[in-house]
């Protein structure tokens, strides 16, 4: 029973060659601290943009309400809903990169801690998922311009 | 070959971390999207350069002669500070990709040592970026208040 399971060991040692040593290890713990940092003024950052949200539906309802709901009240308050909408969707939007830096980093901490695979695996993964939703949420960003200077030529070309 | 490969071995007991074929897809995937957003970050980089230059070699309307030298240099300045905190980061980060696509492919430790500390890098330099942002914003905040 002994032998066979240190066989397998042996197997399993065989196909991964990369091993995370201590040097790796000091980089991977320095990104882990400084990603946390990052996730938490990142949340701050999303907390803060809701709360302006916030402010600013107050203030334009306190506009509209001025008006007296005529034409100009109900434009000022669309345009409130509007721009309230916006940032809490933007810090919706820029929630979700932070929430998976954290992930990464706290998973990343106790790996290196406890020299755990798993909770290697998971950081890892993590991280992975942010990359990734940063680099969709550019391509969408990029599409965005592309589509809005394209509709543009087109708009000035018409005219 | 395979004795080459003994001494390898005998540090295994020590590291019980390794790069197995999950971590390998994760750091994969990573490379390449970090790949992609360092060249983004490269073009848009290059664009403000590219207004830099157009600010530099086009006539001035609000700029006369007894304009003051910071206002003459405020924006050439900015653009320069733009640059060079979005240029590091990128250039980090596409070491990063590169280095670790290389280490992935051939297996090799140091190349992959490398990519590590340039993703550090990256993030460190992120994080002080945004430390002094910050400490920026606390400055100006406490100045205007206290005035």
């Amino acid at each position: 029973m002994e032998q066979y399971s240190q066989a397998t060991v042996e197997k399993e040692i065989n196909l991964f060659e990369l091993q995370i040593d201590q040097e790796a290890m000091s980089y991977l713990g320095t990104t882990a601290s400084w990603g946390k940092f990052l996730s938490i003024v990142g949340f701050v950052n999303c907390g803060i943009m809701v709360i302006v949200a916030l402010l600013f539906g107050k203030n334009f309802a306190m506009l509209a309400a001025f008006g007296g709901g005529d034409l100009l009240g109900n434009s000022i308050s669309r345009l409130g809903a509007f721009v309230t909408t916006l940032f809490i969707v933007i810090a919706v939007i820029w929630f979700f990169p932070n929430l998976f830096l954290l992930r990464f980093s706290v998973k990343m901490q106790s790996a290196l801690r406890d020299t755990d695979q798993i909770q290697l695996n998971a950081s890892l993964g993590s991280l992975k998922s942010c990359f990734k939703y940063i680099g969709i949420l550019t391509i969408v960003i990029l599409s965005f311009y592309t589509i809005s200077f394209i509709v543009g030529i087109v708009a000035a070309m018409r005219y | 070959m395979e004795t080459l490969h003994q001494p390898v071995h005998l540090s295994d007991n020590l590291f019980e971390l390794q790069i197995d074929q999950e971590n390998t897809s994760y750091l994969s995937e990573m490379a390449r999207w970090g790949k992609f957003l360092s060249i983004v970050g490269f073009v848009l980089t290059g664009l403000v350069t590219l207004a830099l230059l157009v600010k530099a070699f086009s006539a001035d309307n609000y700029v006369s002669l007894y304009t003051p030298l910071w206002q003459k240099a405020m924006v050439p300045m900015l653009l320069i500070a733009v640059i060079l905190l979005y240029f590091f980061p990128c250039l980090y980060l596409y070491n990063f990709s590169s280095k670790m696509k290389f280490a992935l492919r051939s297996d090799d430790q140091e190349y992959m040592l490398i990519a590590f500390k340039n993703l550090k890098a990256c993030f460190k330099f992120v994080g002080i970026c945004t430390l002094v942002m910050i400490s920026l914003n606390l400055i100006i905040w406490i100045f205007l208040i206290t005035r």
